[in-house]
């Protein structure tokens, strides 16, 4: 197939689909694993191999097609009961998807290298060799076959149509006619083929995705499709690729395909059967499920726009007030008003809707983990149900982004420190399997992110050891630590309580990187811990890394924003109360010390020691040992903010994260408190 | 092409603005605007050249005061100051000067090589002077003035 602009478009899509193949496969290998007998399943890896067999066939890459064709021969062989799927072939399955995988990441990646698959197409051919009397009915039934295509999209019987229709579904053939002159047509017939996907279960397509490059592209595309949506939204999928003349759209009956009774035409349909006319379809008329794809960068520029409008928008109101105060009566100045007032409604309401577009379920990072969790069981010895429940929660697709590696540490840290090895659960009187639930929902506008598992727990005392051991604390604070604080040492740098440097945790990165890595998306963790029960993390992360909520504070004539996560309380303090110990100022909050830092000091402005000032306003921040005071001057007060970046100009200021553009256009900068707490640490 | 090149080595222009006492231009191309003095919100623990950040419609854009930068005297802000809006590489800048002046055209024959002894500021620089009618123009390479703030930024990034 020969490469031009149109091209792009058609491969963008296939990789769109092949990633989301490659997921389902992935899925349900780990549900073949579980039960080698599910037919459903086996029917599911046969369609998700076959899909791919033939887009890839479309665009050409061959050995995405080959290789999934060798998949489906032992996949069909599996799903007519001639194979039985033990650990063997599941792994197998496991290996050519991690094959596909690879193969995917080099095409997204523009890696022209050529893949070998030679190992694992013989893997597989070799498992296929072990039942030869199966191939050889196999062979038979294809030969009874006219068209070899029709072999492998799978025959349709009634038995199949009638199963789809006890199950709610009406089961269409859908004809389509390209433009004569048209290029490409096996890739429109492959977008043709993929809008009904989104629609409904294709059962058999003809001509097969195999020959649409030959003569046969020529012809109609026939599509037998299982729905529960109706014909007109199958026609205006199927029409919505460009240059498909025609579209037919009728109820599929056994033999209407076989004796080519239906032309695309519509000329002569039968009873009961329905034509659309081909105008473009009514203006208002929406078809379920209608998306197209948008670029992220595009979506960031609109929030940014947004952002801007807003900005705008208060500017205008403002100088809708002063007009009211200057020629009250005018008649100009109320209508610039409700002007004002209604441009706000639609920036909030853009806004809100920018905001929603940005949403991702939760799904898409999530389903990653499964696979992941099979393979750490499996190097660790253990048995583990990994349990995934909130999938469809939604969040800002910043953030989907950076929730990924502090996930995967928190998961990795269950298998290996928290649940135990089978023989050990058994002996403490659990069940032989362990759990492992990654669970997210929506609370106060945040995201909550929990990974539970039923393993050992916590062990304070062993954690203590490891502590005074690594020199983060002595020996004698060791004694003094509660419960609470012993948990706090677990995320300071330099703590890990793996025994032995496994490949799974334990490999220099600890939850002391988790924590900060969540605390830059203004994050926050905490731990559940029931010691022999199982431990609990708690993720909390904002929606979104573009709007955020925080307090505003002045400190030495200037405005900052602290954002509200970040916040642990705020105290108003009288200097009398503040000790000196070790030089440092510092008050007893609840029993502990709280070491105070002037933020004027940190920022090299001048401030007022703080014994001679009245009452003091004190923000805490942070967390166990890097609890930190910050005095500021006053409060004003708790905003939403769109956050913005400094530039390239600036690099890292230790202590700010960014700033802001506040209601009356001025700037305030946004301060970085886990970068702040490091930095006052580091210059105590 | 070839003549469209011609043309624009020819007739080439500078945003002439004075700093000092002298008077400095650089490129038009990079100039983005010029706009009046504004609110600068200061950033803590930068460099002492750089005034802080202001808001560029929506944008935050660094402002820099050019004479600390260049290790000229300092003097307070006038009517005249102004913050002339430049893209040096990828970063948007704010430099602030004495007074914006005009827009000169040249071209590349007036440039003559530097002289260390009629300039005050580093000749690294600079690119060249330019003799007008009635006063000499110092050229002005920004992306060298810039290049060592703007990679440490990167590097950071």
């Amino acid at each position: 197939m020969k490469h031009d602009d149109g091209m792009s478009k058609f491969l963008d899509a296939f990789l769109e689909e092949m990633d989301e193949m490659l997921q389902a496969l992935g899925q349900h290998i780990l549900a073949l694993e579980k039960d080698p007998d599910d037919k459903s399943v086996l029917q599911e890896l046969f369609r998700c191999a076959h899909t791919l067999k033939g887009s890839s066939g479309a665009m050409g890459i061959t050995i995405v097609s080959e290789l999934t064709h060798e998949m489906e021969n032992v996949l069909d062989r599996l799903r007519n009961g001639e194979m039985k799927a033990g650990p063997e072939i599941t792994d197998l399955l496991f290996a050519c998807l991690d094959v596909l995988q690879d193969i995917r990441e080099r095409i997204v990646a523009g890696d022209d290298t050529e893949v070998d698959i030679s190992t694992i197409v013989d893997a597989l051919k070799r498992v296929l060799a072990g039942d030869s009397i199966g191939s050889f009915a196999r062979a038979d039934t294809a030969a009874a076959l006219a068209e070899p295509a029709a072999a492998v999209a799978g025959k349709i019987n009634n038995q199949m149509i009638e199963a789809m229709q006890a199950g709610g579904l009406a089961v269409y053939l859908v004809t389509t006619e390209m433009e004569e002159d048209c290029s490409m047509k096996s890739a429109r017939a492959f977008m043709v083929l993929n809008n009904l996907k989104a629609l409904g279960e294709v059962l058999q397509a003809t001509p097969g995705q195999e020959e649409w490059e030959g003569a046969a592209a020529e012809q109609a595309l026939k599509v037998v499709v299982a729905t529960a949506r109706s014909a007109d939204e199958l026609k205006i999928a199927a029409e919505t690729v460009s240059e498909i003349k025609l579209a037919t759209v009728v109820p599929y009956s056994s033999g209407l395909l076989d004796n080519n009774a239906v032309k695309p035409n519509g000329s002569k349909l039968g009873p009961g059967i329905e034509t659309v006319k081909t105008e473009a379809h009514s203006p208002g008329r929406t078809v379920g499920n209608k998306t197209v794809r948008v670029n992220v960068a595009s979506l960031d520029n609109l929030l940014n726009l947004v952002g801007e409008l807003v900005i705008e928008r208060i500017r205008l109101s403002r100088i809708g007030e002063t007009f009211v105060g200057k020629y009250e009566s005018d008649e100009l100045t109320r209508d610039l008003n409700d002007a004002v007032l209604q441009l706000s409604k639609i920036s909030d309401d853009l806004q809100e809707e920018i905001m929603k577009a940005r949403m991702l379920p939760i799904k898409h990072v999530f389903n990653r983990f499964p696979r992941m969790m099979r393979d750490l069981a499996k190097e660790t010895g253990k048995d583990i149900d990994f349990v995934v429940q909130g999938e469809e929660t939604e969040l800002d697709r910043s953030v989907v982004e950076e929730i990924i590696d502090p996930l995967m540490h928190l998961l990795r840290n269950s298998v290996d420190h928290g649940i135990e090895l089978p023989e050990e659960r058994v002996k403490r009187g659990k069940e032989r399997r362990g759990t492992v639930a990654l669970s997210a929902f929506h609370a106060e506008n945040h995201i909550m992110i929990t990974v539970e598992d039923d393993g050992k727990g916590l062990d304070y005392e062993r954690i203590k050891a490891k502590a005074v051991e690594k020199g983060l604390i002595g020996p004698d604070q060791s004694k003094t630590l509660g419960e609470e604080d012993a948990i706090e040492l677990l995320f300071m740098p330099g703590f890990s309580t793996a025994e032995k440097v496994t490949d799974i945790s334990g490999r220099g990165v600890g939850l002391d990187v988790v924590k900060t890595n969540l605390e830059k998306l203004n994050g926050a963790i905490s731990v559940e811990n029931r010691p022999d029960g199982g431990t609990k993390f708690t993720v909390k992360l904002p929606l979104t890394l573009a709007i955020m909520q925080a307090l505003l504070i002045g400190v030495a004539e200037r405005v900052y924003a602290v954002p509200l996560l970040a916040i642990a309380e705020i105290i108003m303090v009288d200097p009398q109360v503040i000790k000196t110990v070790n030089g440092r100022e510092v008050i007893v909050l609840r029993e502990k010390v709280l070491p105070l830092t002037q933020l004027a000091t940190v920022f090299d402005y001048p401030a007022e020691p703080l014994r001679q000032r009245k009452k003091l306003y004190v923000v805490v921040v942070g967390t166990g040992e890097r609890r930190v005071g910050l005095v500021i001057d006053h409060l004003i007060g708790e905003e939403e903010m769109v956050i913005k970046s400094l530039g390239s100009f600036f690099g890292q200021i230790d202590g700010i994260a960014g700033a802001t553009i506040l209601g009356d256009g001025s700037i305030a900068l946004i301060l970085d408190i886990p970068g702040l707490i490091k930095y006052i640490t580091a210059n105590q | 092409m070839d003549e469209e090149k011609q043309l624009e080595q020819e007739e080439r222009q500078l945003v002439v603005f004075d700093l000092a006492g002298e008077a400095y231009g650089v490129d038009i191309e990079s100039v983005q605007e010029i706009i009046r003095m504004q609110n600068i919100t200061h950033v803590p623990r930068t460099s002492p050249y750089v005034n802080g950040v202001i808001n560029l419609r929506g944008k935050i854009v660094p402002v820099v005061d050019l004479r600390k930068r260049l290790a000229l005297p300092c003097s307070e802000l006038g009517e005249e100051s102004r913050i002339v809006v430049v893209k040096v590489e990828e970063s948007t800048l704010g430099l602030i000067v004495d007074a914006v002046n005009e827009v000169h055209r040249l071209d590349d024959s007036q440039v003559e090589p530097i002289s260390p002894l009629v300039v005050h500021v580093n000749t690294d620089y600079l690119l060249g002077i330019v003799k007008s009618s009635d006063h000499l123009i110092v050229l002005m390479d920004l992306a060298a003035v810039f290049r060592a703030d703007i990679q440490s930024g990167k590097s950071v990034i």
